[in-house]
């Protein structure tokens, strides 16, 4: 979803769902304990987030078990990362 | 929920600043455990060896091979990311310093069969990834870190 400059994204545009897809975009997969840690939120704050971006297309989410944890990891999609990466150009249009 | 209009320049340059925050710190995270490169070099080098290690070359190439992708699943318990990365950028450089002896090295050992030149190959090439690698960890972090 956009409005506006060509490439923003409302869905991508709340700060905590940008910084997750910053994340996602720097590598190709992340484990949601790194994802907590590096954007200072909470389990429940960070699942919240990332089920939006789950329902946008935008984010893959497994899970996996390891040493009787279970490990959740979230990739960007490839619709994910080329909305990221229009929504970073659309915001770097805005600074100018 | 906040449109383009009500979004100005200082709002977008505070969340192209938040987006650089998070990238140094997905890239602190990606730092490869102390002696990663050291236990993937021996299975570098085990898989090295094995060409010219006659009747022990399928146990060789096997550890070796087990070596190698438990340090994929070592390195994503310890670091809790995982990426592919991209070779082919300028910064990746000493990633084929590594690579290129390691591919010479097997081929070394398949064409001339002779375990002591595989030998001397093998532990060339431990010890080009265990000193190499560490360097190559911090020049991929660095690329993370200023890649847009």
């Amino acid at each position: 979803m956009t409005t506006g400059v060509e490439g923003f994204d409302t869905v991508i545009h709340a700060p905590h769902r940008l910084q997750i897809c910053a994340a996602l975009a720097t590598v190709d997969h992340v484990e949601f304990a790194v994802l907590r840690e590096v954007l200072g939120v909470s389990e429940s704050v960070l699942s919240k987030q990332v089920k939006a971006l789950d329902e946008a297309g935008y984010v893959s989410v497994t899970k996996g078990t390891r040493d009787r944890r279970v490990r959740t990891w979230a990739s960007l999609t490839k619709e994910g990362r080329r909305a990221y990466r229009d929504h970073v150009a659309a915001l770097r249009a805005i600074v100018g | 929920m906040e449109s383009r209009d009500e979004f100005n320049d200082d709002a977008a340059r505070e969340a192209l600043a938040s987006i650089d925050g998070v990238r140094d710190g997905v890239a602190d995270h990606a730092a490869a455990p102390t002696g990663y490169y050291a236990y993937l070099g021996v299975g570098a080098g085990l898989l090295t060896v094995s060409p010219a290690a006659d009747a022990w070359q399928p146990l060789i190439a096997l550890l070796g091979a087990v070596i190698v992708i438990s340090s994929v699943f070592w390195y994503r318990r310890s670091t809790g990311v995982w990426d592919f990365g991209n070779p082919f950028v300028r910064e990746a450089w000493r990633y084929w310093l590594m690579i290129v002896p390691f591919v010479l090295g097997v081929l070394t050992s398949v064409i001339t069969e002779n375990l002591a030149v595989a030998t001397i190959s093998g532990v060339a090439v431990v010890l080009l990834w265990a000193i190499i690698g560490p360097q190559w960890d911090r020049d991929y972090r660095r690329a993370l870190r200023a890649a847009s």
